[in-house]
């Protein structure tokens, strides 16, 4: 199977600090793998260097095979979406305006469509005539998502499926829309996309991923699925903290309780 | 599920909703319109007047009942005296608003504009050291420079300000845009500061020129210096479809605008190079003229939203109509004196600009 993105002994340097030190990762079609990891772990580091906005020093990233320093910002654009964690608007655009910028210059009924269903995904259908500024933080989260929504949806009508990179897609959101953004992404999996989402949120990341990497100090610390990376073990290696994590009888999905929890001295 | 969660205050929706809509379709042919108005207002006022259907005369448009002798020496008036200036002022306008437009995407900052990055600044300087040390090489005693250095050398000038800052911003083949405009500041300081060392230096005539051509002025425009201005504006219309949508992403930040698939670095130097050449060249003609490239776009983003792909265009048209009301108000106001049009616009335009800061405070932070 083709692989969709593959980062090879990756080394992101800044001045004489290492944020990724030999980091590799393997992304197959309809893969849902969640980085999770302390803060200053490189989380956020790893998924811009596969996105291709930073280079890296050392190593490289192939997108479907092909050399990302090779690729145009047109064409990564219509292969892999990218939802940053924070985004700044200059000027008070509309709720449909923002979202519809992730189809390029295209204008047209499907275009409209492809805004319409995305708006309607992140449960923002009648807010598209309110200005972005107007919004709470939270409002405009979803309505970033769903601008990379639809950009996924541009890229996979022409070219199949494609990549989409989550920079903590639910770090102001409320519990609802947590579990809506995160449902929406698990249905882009079912079509084939590949969804690699940076969670601080070790429930949601072992609800939603079936493949948890962790990252420590630009580097991968674990990397499998949640009942063997969202293990005590782990968790105190790369957190610090000790006995959090409990498990429902019958079910492998194990599960996070800050009130078991300990700090490890 | 669903129902029982509220949805959170429906009703803000339709705040800012219908203006804008009903707005725009009607936006770009009302500013044609007007401006063709104007331009019929400025072809038929002035030291002679000209009614309108003498100006249809003039212009072989009607068949005239006027004199003949009359109808050539109007033709003459309009022909050589009156069209060119219409169109120069009407080309300056544009590229001065639309530019303004332009640097304040780039910028991400509504009150960018061209004069506070060095461009104009640049482009005085040169024309200043042109007319004081110029007069000197090139005129002798009572000579004066050949009108067409000049503009060459301002043009010369605010590219040349450019560059420096272009260079300095860039690093590794990456241009940033903080300190581009941090430079851009630091440059308009020292030309200012050139500027200054130069008006000492000048006699009293070439201190009139040189404060003339500071506070602009639309005076002696001819056909061959409207022709040298028409290309940028096809530049500019030409390039609205791509450079529009790259604007629009580019305002969710750089790395945003790559993510979308916008080859930022491209961008930044193709809209540096034609802002910089557009103000050059309206500057290189006209002076300085402020307040045009920071009211027009203002006023349109209130009217039509921040959208790119109708703001260039309509910056351009209601920037073309604004200069040219100015500058006909310039040459009829004080007639037989002109009034420095820089003087005029400042004069409107800042008050505007103050009392549309008071109605609308917001949308400026981020």
């Amino acid at each position: 199977m083709m692989r969709t993105v593959e980062a090879h002994a990756l080394r992101v340097s800044a001045g004489s600090r290492r944020l990724l030190d030999d980091v590799s990762l393997v992304a197959l079609p309809g893969e849902a793998v969640a980085l999770v990891g302390p803060n200053g772990a490189g989380k956020s580091t790893l998924l811009r260097a596969l996105s291709g906005e930073i280079a890296p020093s050392r190593g490289m990233v192939r997108l479907e095979g092909r050399d990302l320093r090779a690729c145009s910002p047109d064409l990564l654009a219509l292969r892999r979406a990218f939802l940053p964690q924070v985004v700044a608007t200059a000027f008070p655009f509309t709720v449909r305006e923002i979202v519809a910028m992730g189809v390029g210059g295209r204008r047209d009924g499907k275009a409209d469509a492809w805004v319409d269903a995305a708006l309607a995904e992140v449960d923002l259908d009648g807010f598209q005539d309110r200005r972005m500024d107007t919004l709470s933080i939270g409002e405009r989260q979803r309505a970033h998502f769903a601008r990379v929504l639809v950009q996924l949806s541009y890229g996979e009508s022409r070219e199949g499926p494609g990549l989409l990179l989550l920079d903590e897609p639910t770090s102001s959101l409320d519990l609802k829309h947590q579990l809506g953004i995160m449902a929406a992404a698990r249905r882009r999996t079912d079509a084939g996309t590949t969804v690699i989402a940076v969670l601080h949120d070790l429930n949601l990341a072992a609800l939603f991923a079936r493949r948890i990497v962790v990252l420590r100090n630009g580097r991968v610390a674990a990397d499998g699925p949640p009942r063997r990376t969202i293990t005590d073990a782990v968790l105190a290696e790369t957190f610090g903290v000790v006995s959090a994590v409990n498990r429902v009888p019958g079910d492998a999905t194990p599960f996070v309780l800050p009130q078991t929890a300990g700090l490890s001295s | 599920m669903t129902q029982s969660i509220a949805r959170e205050e429906p009703t803000r929706t339709c705040a800012a909703r219908p203006r804008r809509r009903v707005v725009r379709p009607w936006l770009l042919p009302g500013l044609v319109l007007a401006l063709l108005a104007i331009m019929l207002a400025a072809a038929s006022v002035g030291a002679a007047g000209l009614s309108p259907t003498r100006i249809a005369a003039a212009l072989g448009l009607s068949a005239s009942h006027v004199d003949p002798a009359l109808v050539e020496r109007d033709r003459l008036v309009l022909w050589s005296i009156r069209l060119p200036r219409i169109a120069t002022a009407t080309l300056v306008g544009s590229l001065l608003a639309s530019g303004g437009a332009i640097m304040q995407g780039l910028f991400r900052n509504p009150l960018a504009d061209p004069a506070l990055v060095g461009v104009s600044s640049g482009g005085a300087l040169a024309a200043a050291a042109t007319i004081v040390v110029g007069d000197r090489l090139f005129g002798g005693q009572h000579g004066e420079v050949p009108s067409a250095i000049l503009p060459l050398a301002a043009f010369g000038g605010a590219l040349c300000a450019t560059w420096i800052l272009y260079r300095i911003a860039t690093r590794t083949g990456r241009t940033s845009m903080a300190v581009f405009l941090l430079a851009g500041l630091a440059v308009a300081a020292l030309a200012n500061a050139g500027l200054g060392l130069l008006v000492l230096l000048a006699d009293d005539r070439q201190l009139r020129d040189v404060t003339f051509w500071l506070l602009g002025s639309l005076n002696g425009a001819t056909w061959w210096k409207a022709t040298m201005l028409a290309p940028f504006p096809v530049a500019l219309f030409i390039s609205v479809p791509f450079l529009a949508r790259d604007l629009d992403r580019w305002s969710l930040g750089e790395a945003e605008a790559f993510h979308m698939g916008t080859d930022t670095q491209r961008l930044k130097r193709f809209c540096i190079i034609l802002v910089s050449a557009m103000v050059g060249a309206a500057v290189s003609l006209a002076g300085i003229i402020a307040f045009v490239g920071i009211v027009v776009p203002h006023l349109l983003r209130l009217a039509a939203g921040p959208g790119h792909r109708l703001l260039l265009p309509a910056s351009a048209c209601l920037g073309a109509g604004l200069l040219l009301a100015a500058d006909t108000c310039a040459r009829t106001l004080a007639a037989p004196a002109e009034i420095p049009i820089g003087i005029l616009t400042s004069l409107v335009g800042a008050p505007i600009f103050l009392a549309l800061l008071l109605r609308q405070r917001t949308g400026f932070d981020p």
